[in-house]
């Protein structure tokens, strides 16, 4: 029978390597990412989930800096220009770069997401952006929380606890 | 790449432990070690107590034995191939009892797709060898039929888990059979030309 899968995000990764998506089914998370014409699965049962750790990242900070450096140099052909039209004309590539800047500073700040279970830490490449990744990290902890409540506590360790 | 650490979340930076006070706060929290910003949902898995491991009891003078241990005391049969199994073989997958060699067998024979960890998707593999050929032109002579034929000789493959591909692989094919009907009307007109026709 086919599982029924609902999607959390989609996305390009940090450097666009490929397409990446994050599913939730009825008892885990799916992370599919395609690369090339294999797409691979990974999945994430509730009941193993540690924990979600977001971490900001500076990316989004460095991206903005390049896009303003090039939007800069798009813009200065212009000043050579003897009229409008054609000053218009040649800022085009400023122009693009200005509209690609404002849609990065839309989108906030960068971060990088990960699952925790007992044995590794998955990279979820498909959420880069610290906003969707709280909402992402909303939405996945009431199932896992539901999935683990019958789960037996072991006594934090008396290290841990003073810390 | 940093250890990881069974009951303890740890900065994905400098690999040391967050400390519980930075758990569940909802807002970033700089690491103690490295001063990494970070934001942490920790669940009950985090604190599972190690002793809930899988055990198995050696075996009793009457009692069935398990088919991978004979030393060890059955406590459950497979679902799929009915052999015994003690408490360590015993794979608890999708809610049925399982020995690990059925698990295996229903992997490489493909039978339940939520053991499958890759797929090709054959509908990008169509709609490249129907697009990028074309801006060159000429490749479409040998690309067009070619897209046609691995489109039928893979009409049957499965597609990607979650998305089908169904509209590229429709498209793929529409685009492969127009550069077939262009060839062979160029073609056509060609002969046509050649037995002494006026075009």
């Amino acid at each position: 029978m086919a599982i029924k899968y609902k999607k959390l995000s989609k996305g390009r990764g940090d450097f666009l390597r490929g397409t990446y998506e994050l599913h939730m089914g009825d008892d885990h998370f799916l992370t599919v990412s395609l690369t090339g014409y294999i797409e691979k699965y990974k999945r994430l049962s509730f009941d193993n989930i540690q924990g979600i750790i977001i971490v900001r990242t500076i990316r989004g900070r460095v991206m903005s800096f390049i896009l303003a450096g090039i939007m800069i140099l798009g813009f200065l052909p212009a000043f050579s220009a003897s009229n409008l039209g054609e000053a218009l004309l040649m800022s085009i590539m400023g122009f693009a770069f200005l509209i690609f800047l404002v849609i990065n500073l839309i989108l906030g700040p960068t971060s990088r997401m990960y699952v925790k279970t007992s044995v590794q830490s998955e990279h979820i490449a498909s959420v880069t952006h610290l906003r969707k990744a709280i909402k992402v990290a909303n939405k996945m902890s009431p199932l896992i929380l539901a999935a683990q409540s019958k789960i037996e506590s072991a006594p934090i360790p008396e290290e841990q606890a003073t810390l | 790449m940093n250890k990881i650490l069974p009951n303890e979340i740890t900065c994905p930076k400098c690999g040391n432990p967050i400390i519980e006070a930075y758990h569940n706060t909802h807002r970033l929290e700089s690491c103690i070690y490295c001063g990494q910003k970070n934001m942490v949902f920790a669940f009950p898995a985090l604190h599972k107590s190690t002793n809930q491991t899988a055990t198995s009891n050696p075996i009793d003078e009457g009692d069935a034995a398990c088919f991978f241990h004979p030393q060890k005391k059955a406590v459950i049969p497979c679902e799929t191939c009915g052999r015994f199994l003690c408490g360590l073989c015993d794979i608890n997958f999708n809610g049925k009892h399982v020995c690990a060699a059925c698990l295996e067998s229903a992997k490489s024979k493909k039978k339940d797709v939520s053991l499958e960890t890759t797929r090709t998707r054959y509908d990008n593999i169509l709609i490249s060898l129907a697009i990028l050929p074309a801006f060159f032109v000429f490749p479409t002579v040998i690309t067009g039929p070619l897209t046609l034929i691995l489109g039928i000789y893979w009409w049957k493959r499965p597609r990607g888990l979650i998305n089908k591909g169904t509209f590229s692989y429709f498209l793929a094919l529409f685009l492969a059979t127009l550069q077939c009907l262009v060839w062979l009307s160029i073609l056509a007109a060609h002969f046509y030309k050649l037995n002494g026709h006026k075009i």
